[in-house]
């Protein structure tokens, strides 16, 4: 079955939305980032000047500085989401129940986890405080405190994904580990330490590198919607990731190219992560 | 199926503990979430302490009425509601003819295509959000017929018309739909699902039928149904819960989706805390219906197979 | 299986071409505002009076992409701004249409409103105002003896009315702040007036004074040093309103927990729908060298983009009537911005005070998002203790100076 026009006939719709969507869209940023555009004027070229400013601007580098932090909930996350599935990796019904628990805040939209964390770290009348409060731990003003408001960021962002898709896919490679070998291992009385490094680690292992990969990528291309909707960029700009400063850049002051080249940057930044995982490629 | 051993008495209690403070972790902002849906608005703020927290003096459940007549959130859900399911069934439909054609045909120029498509898989989100923004904006502009495109649209619907928004353009269902529903990941998923079937069945089929796409339609897809229906429920909840997208390209209380919809009760009536954990409830809701139905799908039957091979 | 579906997704596209567009035979006027009942009110009251028109309420996001989406095509017919360097920002853009009205010197408004309606300096009406609301002071007269709150004249005299008063504590136990302040802006920007400085030159450059702008931070910073005079943000609770405010941080004088409230006039429908805290109005106290105090407003305009744009000069003129302003008043939404329309005579206060604030200054040269920005960036970090009063008063300089957003240098 071999024909050039029948295979590009089933592709073809895939690919023209690829090119439209993805492919132009990626130029289009590139160049726009080489003009200063602010809707009301017309463009006007200004070629490596945005960036020239950006690396010089502080609030960039604050920006910059507070996604890298941010994306240091990612090997937590990986490693959360290996231990649970460890922990849950069981058919029974128990197990089951635990399972569908802690996929919870994956189905539910994020929108509404975020309002709901919000309220839940208020300083006086949130959840936490008030249990806090009744151990009588002095509590932080979390998300009114520049210190504690990365802090209460990366306690939403790994509570809502150590359950989620990963935790699937490291649930699906333990189970491709033959049963017998968890039973003699055990019947042999190894810890759990030299289990995992003995047995699950040499199945694992790509699959726990691929899933760092794949989270840096996540990390330091989002959070968008967790600082417009829980933090509005935090106490003194503390919770700003990229992506949040991308969007007021480009659609509150109204700074498009300057916008765009933050983008670029952006991509600049993954870009060896993604190198990483072109090497990680499908084998054809 | 044995699990081995029986475990020891401390080993089951630790896992019982953990299992509990699982539960408790991850149930606990629920319920909060649920109880302050219930409560008044002053009684959120009366400092109620111990279990009083998670539980309302008065249940109030005209909260659930009162999101749905302060603002049109039945549209907004209906509006979540059509773009998810458009957009999965367009997304697996793309998927699976571009996985066809890449996976199991074979013609010159596979490999350049598909390499292309990997580069587009690298690229971000936050580049293409720009560019994307304006291109469906400038759309009508381009094409003839500006105004053709522009006019808002009206069904007519028993007594009443429904707005259904532009055609193309903001405001449209079509800009909402369609950028989101090129995935890159979705054709991989079932390239690698389709590329597991024997050859030998398929040229068989070919030979017998004389057409790919009875071959495709009839073969192919039912073999790799529960990667079908994979990518279709992450589709969707990928396009129930976007927030960026809709929030850029819908401006009227016609077309907005649900998760935009929801921060109108932080700017219409100064926060209403318990609207908007109501709101939030009736949003999970539906996921959580898609869930038990996929359950069997997905959680414990996850076709990992394919895509461990494929990440690996 | 995929075919099938793709062909009912044509099917669905079809049948969306095939709809109609809205029937022809009523006009449509797309009005956006925020969805407040008196909205709702004036939008059929006017319908009634023109038979075969609908105004349809749009709702207004956030100001900058509703920017965004009008320069685009997608403009309303009216359009409503909530604040005067949101107006000014679609006036100099040319997103709005002249209208015909009063000139500057047979203004029968508010003068302060005028920013709300003329573009930039120029005698373009742009715009025609709806109501105003001047800052005042709330006092709780069950807490402040009367003759003593009325006695204040300037912000010393607050103060040590303030601390005689202090410390006190509800019957449940809870302190009792001395005044509460809503909006830290407007309060660094009214002090600064208070102390005769500017912000911007009519060409919009930046002209903060950064001495003046030191003392104001530092006259801040005392304040807050005293204990119980001013809440922490902690402090303060969000019971929600339902009247036309915003975001209300008053829950506190609404608790019974502050003798002062600094705030705007439109929480007076709030307080009136209250019977927990009995309260008065007042007027703002003066500074070192005036009383400016700030103000904001309502105003209408039409979009240059307007498809129906006479009818639409006739809404908004409507709006700004006399008949409309009445009706408004009915909604206990204080205070309409004709002059001569009568209000309750416990508010007449509020009169005294429209006449002597003034819109807060707008650039035409900066983004007012960023303007925004800048400010609250500014004193973020000299409340949090960050930058000090020299250094913020730095930061809030070089930043409008440069137009871009400073963060607080280590």
């Amino acid at each position: 079955m071999t024909d050039t026009r029948r295979g590009l006939a089933f592709v073809a719709p895939l690919f023209t939305g690829v090119v439209f969507f993805c492919l132009i869209p990626a130029a289009a940023c590139a160049v726009l980032s080489l003009f200063r555009w602010s809707l009301t004027s017309p463009p006007s070229f200004v070629g490596l000047e945005n960036y020239r400013t950006l690396l010089g601007d502080p609030l960039f580098l604050q920006a910059a500085i507070n996604t890298l932090i941010l994306s240091l909930v990612v090997p937590l996350q990986v490693a959360g989401s290996f231990a649970l599935a460890l922990f849950l990796r069981r058919t029974t019904p128990w197990h089951r129940l635990l399972r569908l628990v802690v996929f919870l805040p994956t189905l539910v939209s994020p929108v509404a986890l975020y309002i709901m964390w919000r309220s839940i770290f208020f300083a006086d009348m949130g959840l936490l405080n008030r249990l806090l409060d009744l151990v009588g731990v002095a509590a932080p003003l979390w998300l009114e405190d520049p210190g504690w408001a990365k802090a209460a960021v990366m306690v939403v962002l790994l509570w809502e994904s150590i359950g989620g898709f990963q935790m699937l896919f490291f649930l699906a490679g333990l189970r491709q580990i033959p049963e017998q070998l968890h039973d003699m291992a055990r019947l042999d009385g190894l810890p759990l330490r030299r289990r995992i490094r003995d047995i699950y680690w040499p199945w694992m292992r790509s699959l726990v590198g691929f899933n760092l990969c794949l989270g840096f990528i996540g990390a330091i291309q989002g959070g968008f919607e967790i600082a417009f909707l829980m933090t509005g960029g935090g106490p003194l700009r503390s919770t700003t990731t990229l992506s949040y400063l991308l969007y007021e850049n480009a659609f509150q002051w109204q700074k498009m190219g300057y916008g765009a080249a933050v983008g670029v940057l952006m991509f600049l930044m993954i870009s060896p992560l993604l190198a990483l995982k072109w090497k990680g490629a499908p084998r054809d | 199926m044995t699990d081995g051993p029986t475990p020891s008495i401390t080993r089951r209690l630790g896992a019982l503990a953990g299992g509990l403070g699982l539960i408790l972790v991850f149930i606990t902002p629920f319920v909060w979430m649920i109880a302050t849906s219930l409560k008044s608005n002053a009684e959120m703020f009366d400092g109620a302490s111990g279990l009083g927290m998670l539980l309302p003096k008065a249940w109030r459940w005209q909260n659930y009425r009162e999101i749905f007549t302060l603002i049109p959130f039945g549209r907004y859900l209906a509006n979540s509601a059509f773009t998810a399911s458009v957009s999965a069934l367009l997304e697996t439909g793309l998927a699976a003819l571009a996985g066809f054609g890449l996976g199991i045909l074979r013609w010159k120029g596979r490999e350049q295509v598909h390499r292309l498509l990997f580069l587009s898989w690298l690229i971000p989100f936050s580049v293409v959000l720009i560019p994307r923004f304006f291109m469906m904006l400038q759309l009508p502009d381009i094409l003839p017929g500006t105004d053709f495109w522009t006019a808002h649209r009206v069904l007519p619907a028993g007594s009443h018309e429904m707005a259904v928004g532009r055609l193309l353009g903001l405001d449209s269902f079509f800009t909402l739909v369609v950028p989101a529903s090129v995935s890159v990941t979705a054709t991989f998923l079932l390239i690698t699902a389709m590329e597991r079937i024997p050859h030998q069945i398929l040229d068989a089929a070919y030979l017998e039928t004389g057409s790919r796409y009875r071959v495709f339609r009839d073969m192919v897809l039912p073999l790799v149904t529960p990667t079908l229906v994979t990518v279709a429920f992450i589709a969707f909840l990928s396009s129930w819960q976007s927030f960026t997208w809709p929030l850029l390209v819908t401006s009227t209380l016609t077309m907005q989706t649900a998760t935009v919809g929801l921060r109108a009760f932080q700017t219409l009536h100064s926060t209403q805390w318990p609207l908007l954990m109501a709101g939030s409830v009736v949003l999970t809701l539906p996921s959580l219906g898609f869930l038990l139905l996929a359950q069997t799908f997905v959680i414990d039957r996850y076709q990992l197979s394919e895509l461990t091979e494929h990440r690996i | 299986m995929p075919i099938k579906k793709v062909l009912m997704l044509l099917c669905l596209l079809a049948i969306m071409a095939g709809c109609r567009p809205a029937p022809d035979g009523t006009v449509t006027l797309v009005w956006a505002t925020n969805s407040h009942p008196s909205r709702i009110d004036a939008a059929r009251w006017f319908e009634k009076q023109h038979p075969g028109v609908r105004v349809e309420i749009m709702p207004m996001g956030d100001s900058r992409q509703f920017f965004l989406k009008c320069l685009y095509g997608d403009a309303p017919d009216v359009i409503t701004f909530f604040s005067a360097d949101t107006f000014q920002a679609f006036a100099e853009n040319g997103l709005l249409r002249p209208l015909s009205g009063p000139s500057r010197s047979a203004w029968p408004y508010y003068d302060a409103l005028q920013d709300y309606c003329f573009k930039g300096h120029t005698d373009e009406l742009m715009a025609l105002p709806q109501v105003a609301y001047p800052y005042v002071l709330y006092v709780n007269p069950e807490l402040v003896p009367q003759e003593k709150a009325m006695a204040v004249q300037s912000w010393r005299d607050l103060l040590g009315l303030v601390r005689t008063l202090s410390p006190a504590v509800t019957d449940t136990g809870k302190p009792v702040f001395g005044l509460d302040i809503q909006s830290e802006s407007v309060w660094f920007t009214t002090w600064y007036w208070q102390r005769g400085g500017r912000f911007f030159s009519p060409e919009g450059n930046s002209v903060l004074d950064r001495d003046i702008a030191r003392e104001t931070l530092a006259a801040m910073e005392r304040w807050r040093r005293l204990p119980g005079v001013i809440p922490r943000p902690s402090d303060r609770l969000n019971l929600p309103s339902s009247g036309a405010s915003q975001g209300v941080l008053g829950s506190l004088f609404l608790q019974g927990r502050a003798l002062f409230y600094w705030s705007g006039s439109w929480k007076i429908a709030d307080f009136e729908a209250q019977d927990r805290v009995p309260w008065q109005v007042r007027m703002l106290p003066t500074g070192p060298v005036n009383g400016l105090t700030v103000m904001g407003g309502n105003s209408f305009g039409v979009s240059c983009r307007s498809t129906h744009p006479e009818l639409a000069k006739q809404f908004v003129a409507a709006l700004a009537g006399k008949a409309a302003q009445k009706r408004h008043l009915a909604h206990r939404i204080y205070l309409p911005a004709r002059k001569g329309i009568p209000i309750p005579q416990s508010l007449a206060v509020l009169k005294e005070q429209a006449k002597a604030a003034r819109c807060p200054e707008h650039s035409a040269l900066l983004n007012e998002a960023l303007v925004k920005e800048i400010f609250k960036q500014a004193l973020e970090a000299h409340r949090l203790g960050v930058a000090n009063d020299e250094e913020a008063a730095e930061m809030l300089a070089s930043a409008l100076e440069a137009g871009a957003v400073e963060v607080p240098r280590d």
